[in-house]
C-alpha cells in the first residue's frame, strides 16, 4: 500500500487525541514487520503491505485502555474491534480507528495465507479514518471449502489427523497470545481451583486445551488467521476455528464482528432453534446477507 | 470388551425425576451410567463433556425439560445452542456422532428415560474404537 494515505490517516489521528497510534513498522527484513507506537516523531517508519499479518488489536490487551489510542486494522482486525466493543473491553470513545483495504496477507512461510481465502470482507467495518488499497477489491465472500473438504474424511481419519497434531503441540500460547479475542485475565488454562486443564504438555491435556479454546472462539472468532500463523508447530487452529465459524453461521444465520448491535449466539437464546441441531443438524439455512461497512 | 462407562448430566427437576421414576416403577436400565445430577440443563458446559471424555467416559448424555418447560423458564433454550455447537465441534475432531446423546426428557417420562439409556449404552457397545480424549494412564 502506498503509505502516504497511511501516514496522513495516521497524522489525523494524533491532531485529533491520539496519544500514539500502534501501527505496522518494517522489521529486520522485508518480510517481517513489526509493531510500533506511532507519534509525530517516528511516523515516516509507517508501513502498510502483504506481510502485516499479525493482528495488532492483540495488543491492546495489555494497553493503558484509559489513554486514547490510535491503531491500524485490516478488515478482519476491524471486526476484532467490533467484537472487542460488544464485550466492553475498550471505550469506542478512547480508540481511534485507522481502517485498511487489504487483499490478503502471507503466513510464516512467505506464501499467500490460505486462511485469507475464506475472508468475509476486503473492507474494514469500523473505522474513523480509511486507507484504500491500490487495484480492485474483491467484493465476493469467501467459503468454507477447506472445512467441508475435510468433512469428507470419515471419524476415524479426522481423530487420527488431530490427534498427530495434538501429539506436537508444546503448549506454547502462541495462539493466545496472538489472538485479538483471547483476553481473558486468567485464562482456564492457568486456573487450578479448580483445574480444568493439566499443566503438563501431554497430549490428552492439548486436546483440552484446543477443544476449550476453540468453544470459547465460537461466534466470535474473526478469521484473521493470527493463531495458525503464530503456531510454531504449523497446527492448522484456523481448520477448527473456521468449522465453528461455519456452524455458527448455518444454524443461527450469525456472523462475528459485522454488526455492533448483533449479540453473539452463544450468549442469546432463541425459543424457536430446531431441534435437529442437537442431532446434528444444521437448523436454518445460510442466508444471503448483504455485509456493509459500519463506521 | 469391558462395559462402557457412560456419563449422564440430568437437569434436577426433569430428566433426573424421570431417572427417578424409572427407579420407582423398577423399570430397569444398564448400569453403566453414572448420573450426575445439575439444577438445569442450562448448566450444563461444553468443558464438561470434554473432561468426561477425558476421564475415560465411552459416552455423554445430557438431558433436560422440554424446550417451553424449563423450571428456570429459559435454561434449555441456551443449553440447546451450546450442546449443539459442542456436538459440531467434537465430530469435526473426530469423536463418533453415537458418543454424544442429548435428549429432552420430561419428569413424567420414566419409561421413556429408560429406554434412551439401553438404546444408548447398546450403541456405544456398537462401537469398537478405543475411548477419544482419555487421559494418559499413569505408568509407575
Amino acid at each position: 500500500m502506498n503509505s502516504e494515505k497511511l501516514k496522513d490517516a495516521c497524522m489525523k489521528a494524533l491532531d485529533d487525541g491520539a496519544e500514539y497510534v500502534l501501527s505496522y513498522v518494517e522489521g529486520y527484513d522485508g518480510s517481517h514487520p513489526q509493531a510500533a507506537r506511532i507519534t509525530k516523531q517516528n511516523i515516516d517508519s509507517v508501513i502498510f503491505d502483504e506481510y502485516c499479518g499479525f493482528s495488532l488489536p492483540a495488543l491492546l490487551k495489555n494497553a493503558d485502555k484509559s489513554k486514547k489510542t490510535g491503531i491500524v486494522v485490516k478488515p478482519c482486525d476491524s471486526r476484532a474491534l467490533v467484537v472487542l466493543l460488544q464485550e466492553n473491553q475498550i471505550k469506542r470513545e478512547n480508540i481511534k480507528i485507522i481502517g485498511v483495504e487489504c487483499k490478503g496477507v502471507k503466513d510464516r512461510k512467505g506464501k499467500d495465507d490460505s486462511n485469507c481465502k475464506g475472508c468475509v470482507t476486503h473492507k474494514p467495518v469500523i473505522y474513523d479514518y480509511y486507507a484504500e488499497e491500490e487495484g480492485e477489491l474483491s467484493t465476493d465472500r469467501g467459503d468454507f471449502e477447506d472445512v467441508a473438504e475435510f468433512e469428507e474424511k470419515d471419524y476415524e481419519e479426522r481423530y487420527g489427523f488431530w490427534e498427530e497434531y495434538m501429539d506436537d503441540c508444546i503448549r506454547c500460547y502462541a495462539c493466545r497470545e496472538a489472538c485479538p479475542l483471547c483476553y481473558c485475565d486468567e485464562c482456564i488454562v492457568e486456573k487450578t481451583m479448580p483445574q480444568w486443564v493439566d499443566f503438563s504438555v501431554k497430549p490428552s491435556s492439548n486436546w483440552m486445551y484446543h477443544l476449550i479454546r476453540a468453544f470459547h472462539e465460537a461466534g466470535r472468532c474473526v478469521n484473521c488467521g493470527s493463531c495458525s500463523r503464530a503456531c510454531p508447530k504449523d497446527i492448522p487452529l484456523m481448520l477448527i476455528n473456521r468449522k465453528m465459524a461455519s456452524a455458527v453461521e448455518d444454524m443461527f444465520g450469525f456472523v462475528s464482528g459485522m454488526d455492533i448491535q448483533k449479540m453473539p449466539p452463544v450468549i442469546t437464546l432463541a425459543k424457536d432453534d430446531p431441534d435437529d441441531i442437537l442431532k446434528g443438524g444444521m437448523g436454518h439455512g445460510v442466508q444471503d446477507r448483504e455485509l456493509e461497512a459500519t463506521s | 470388551m469391558s462395559e462402557p462407562k457412560i456419563v449422564g448430566f440430568l437437569c434436577n427437576w426433569c430428566s433426573y425425576a424421570a431417572a427417578d421414576q424409572a427407579g420407582t416403577a423398577r423399570h430397569a436400565y444398564p448400569e453403566n451410567i453414572r448420573i450426575i445430577r445439575i439444577p438445569c440443563s442450562g448448566r450444563m458446559d461444553p468443558k464438561l463433556i470434554f473432561k468426561a471424555f477425558q476421564e475415560g467416559a465411552d459416552g455423554v448424555m445430557v438431558a433436560g425439560c422440554h424446550p417451553g418447560d424449563c423450571h428456570y423458564t429459559n435454561g434449555n433454550y441456551y443449553a440447546r445452542r451450546k450442546l449443539a455447537l459442542t456436538r459440531q465441534l467434537l465430530e469435526f475432531m473426530g469423536v463418533e456422532p453415537e458418543r454424544m446423546r442429548f435428549e429432552w426428557i420430561s419428569a413424567a417420562e420414566g419409561n421413556r428415560f429408560a429406554d434412551v439409556v439401553a438404546e444408548f449404552t447398546r450403541e456405544i457397545k456398537e462401537l469398537n474404537a478405543e475411548t477419544p480424549l482419555k487421559r494418559e494412564a499413569v505408568t509407575r
